[in-house]
């Protein structure tokens, strides 16, 4: 029987000619500028979060794309009744009536917080690897441009709702847009046109269309050319997004109605930073414009003021120490947003809220000095001495091999889990357990990453 | 020719070009095309070696054009700027009057919430207050309206007939009712009048006729007139 078969090199079957086919058509394209790297064993993800990032980013233009088919940026307020037409009606109809809508609207919401995590996680990872200069520059500048997209982006989303919490964060972006010290009123109807209905219409505009437009044409330029398109992290990334949506799902708040009581609400997370500044009391502009625009600043000139050639994290102690003092401001300022004016207390009355500007900016400029100084003298102490070349081995972590059997049944096993799990997950959607669906889902695809990376580790 | 004195020097070659002549030194001059050169062979032997560029006064014509096409394209994209008023809608300044409620409808020490000038945004709610007699005395008015935006982060605030005073339910910013001055909370910190409603009282019948649209949410720096 083998001797009467062709040589492995002349075979190949229709999908192959096809996949050629078309491989030699795209070269002709933009496409093929891009260079995929698909691993043939486990790579570390902290290279590739920028891809990660992207993926999520996708995610959010597909669940995006299919709630604008239900959602209704509509208000209309009714003098007489004091009834009140909102988007919070057409979203509690997405995620109440329309079939599979809240799975949507979960994936929406904890695909954008995986976003920005993604991407903050990633500007970090590639700044302490010394990432951003020397030739990174046009790379570094324009991921810091499409981080605040990112975030304004998120914003404007969460807003759309119009819920008590959505209404809470529309008020302090008007009244910060108000406070800026020139063009005032303009920049105020920039963003709030005439009314509620014209600020939603325009939020609604710049989140689904005007920025991810402006987001994808910085991407183009942000995209490295080698690109690392690992498929079990990608789909194992997308699962997690999914069991997190189904195990927490997203609640709806309460519709904000002008004559009902507001209570004490909290912006999102990646916003709760500003907003602890913003409680402090001082000037907004400064609190809510100013003192992030430094930090952005600091971030944004980095490259242009470290040029030296040293890239490795223990070699930079300054720049390092730096790194870790703005994220420990960074985490801070956030976590204070969501305590009282004590951080160590929880938030649950309004005089709470008032942050004491003196305590709140001295733990701040202290953490910043003293995770800065930490650092910077432990790097110094443990330094290796002037002339030595340190070698910056890479860890070998010990492999097992399966053998051929036990390979088998973790493929069979897991294949067999997935189509319980399909079936499974069928039953949740014809009994309407949302929330389990988009669990089954997840762990679906958490289930398929794994087989993809024994399809590679088996086909070495 | 003092040139080649220990035999390293290269030799220096003068060539000619638009019947200026030039030294060979001149190749290697990053401004060659602005190089005026040289009238006669004999100076570029000697003190003039032509290496050293003199610059042409004024712009060179290939400069010229550049800048002319660079405010060319200024001047053609200069139009678009008045776009960008697209992006801020007018909004009406002049508006009728409305009729609000009649006195008889609001108590002493009472308020009550009316739209002006719109209907499409909470902030456009303001309150209409009858002031308790001692604080009537204080102002010499009877009726007093303010907008409800707090001038700190827009929440709406209302009359608290118990206390006498305007209040934030967010922050806890409190407003004089007499005229609007923020006394206590993150809006005193700021130090402006709640912006007034003008009002008009006719009889039994009282009317809002106008409010500062550009106050709203921000508050006014001089008390209701």
């Amino acid at each position: 029987m083998a001797a009467t078969r062709p040589p492995p090199s002349e075979e190949k079957n229709p999908i192959q000619l096809l996949i050629d086919w078309l491989n030699q058509r795209l070269e002709r394209t933009i496409f093929m500028g891009l260079k995929f790297t698909l691993p043939r064993k486990f790579v570390s993800p902290l290279g590739f979060l920028g891809f990660l990032t992207f993926t999520t980013f996708a995610l959010l233009g597909i669940s995006g794309a299919l709630l604008m088919l239900y959602y209704s940026p509509t208000v209309i307020f009714n003098t007489a009744t004091g009834a009140v037409t909102s988007p919070f009606d057409s979203v509690q109809n997405i995620n109440n009536v329309v079939p599979f809508g809240s799975a949507l609207r979960n994936i929406h919401y904890h695909a954008s917080n995986a976003m920005v995590l993604l991407a903050v996680a990633h500007m970090f990872y590639q700044y302490f690897s010394g990432r951003y200069k020397l030739r990174y520059e046009v790379l570094w500048v324009t991921g810091i441009v499409i981080g605040i997209l990112t975030i304004i982006e998120a914003y404007t989303g969460y807003d759309l709702l119009l819920n008590v919490r959505g209404m809470l964060a529309i008020n302090i972006g008007r009244a910060l847009a108000r406070s800026t010290p020139f063009m005032g009123p303009e920049a105020f109807r920039l963003m709030a046109g005439t009314g509620l209905a014209d600020l939603i219409l325009r939020f609604y505009a710049v989140h689904v269309f005007i920025f991810p437009m402006i987001m994808i044409l910085i991407m183009m330029v942000h995209f490295p050319r080698y690109m690392v398109l690992d498929i079990p992290v990608v789909s194992m990334v997308a699962g997690a997004i999914m069991v997190i949506g189904g195990l927490f799902p997203v609640e709806l708040g309460a519709k904000f109605i002008p004559t009902a009581e507001a209570g004490i609400t909290m912006p999102e997370w990646y916003l709760t930073g500003m907003y602890a500044i913003i409680r402090t009391g001082i000037d907004r502009f400064i609190a809510g414009a100013v003192i992030p625009m430094i930090f952005v600043i600091v971030f944004l000139v980095v490259p242009f003021i470290d040029t030296s050639r040293k890239l490795f994290v223990r070699d930079r102690p300054f720049y390092t120490a730096m790194g870790v003092a703005g994220l420990g401001q960074l985490a801070l300022t956030t976590v204070w947003g969501f305590r009282a004016n004590n951080i160590f207390f929880p938030l649950d009355s309004i005089p709470q809220l008032e942050i004491d500007p003196f305590i709140f900016f001295g733990s701040v400029i202290f953490i910043g000095a003293a995770a800065y100084a930490i650092v910077y003298l432990w790097l110094k102490a443990t330094a290796p001495p002037p002339g030595s070349r340190p070698m910056h081995a890479r860890k070998q972590f010990p492999v097992y091999k399966l053998s051929q059997n036990e390979w088998r049944a973790v493929v069979i096993s897991l294949l067999g889990f997935q189509v319980l799990f399909d079936i499974y997950s069928f039953q949740a959607f014809l009994a309407s357990f949302k929330n389990v669906v988009l669990l089954q889902i997840g762990v679906g695809l958490i289930a398929f990453g794994i087989l993809v990376h024994l399809y590679r580790i088996g086909a070495e | 020719m003092t040139q080649g004195i220990q035999g390293f020097a290269p030799q220096k070659r003068i060539f000619s070009h638009r019947g200026q002549h030039f030294s060979s030194a001149c190749l290697s001059c990053s401004d060659f095309a602005n190089c005026c050169g040289s009238k006669s062979t004999a100076e570029l032997g000697t003190e003039f070696d032509g290496a050293s560029p003199t610059k042409k006064k004024g712009l060179s014509r290939r400069n010229a054009l550049k800048i002319m096409g660079g405010v060319s394209a200024a001047l053609a994209l200069a139009p678009f700027a008045a776009t960008g008023s697209f992006l801020i809608p007018t909004i009406s300044t002049k508006f009728n009057p409305v009729l609000i409620a009649k006195k008889e409808d609001v108590p002493v020490n009472g308020s009550t919430v009316f739209w002006f000038p719109f209907t499409t945004d909470p902030t456009y709610t303001n309150m209409l207050i009858h002031l308790p007699p001692d604080l009537a005395a204080k102002t010499g008015q009877e009726f007093v309206a303010y907008n409800r935006t707090c001038i700190h982060l827009q929440c709406l605030v209302s009359y608290l007939s118990n206390s006498e005073i305007i209040g934030c339910p967010c922050h806890g910013s409190e407003y004089r009712p007499t005229d609007g001055w923020p006394v206590a909370g993150p809006a005193a910190q700021i130090g402006r009048y709640l912006p007034s409603v003008k009002l008009r009282i006719d009889g039994d019948n009282i009317y809002a006729e106008s409010v500062n649209l550009d106050l709203i949410g921000y508050g006014s720096d001089t008390p209701p007139s």
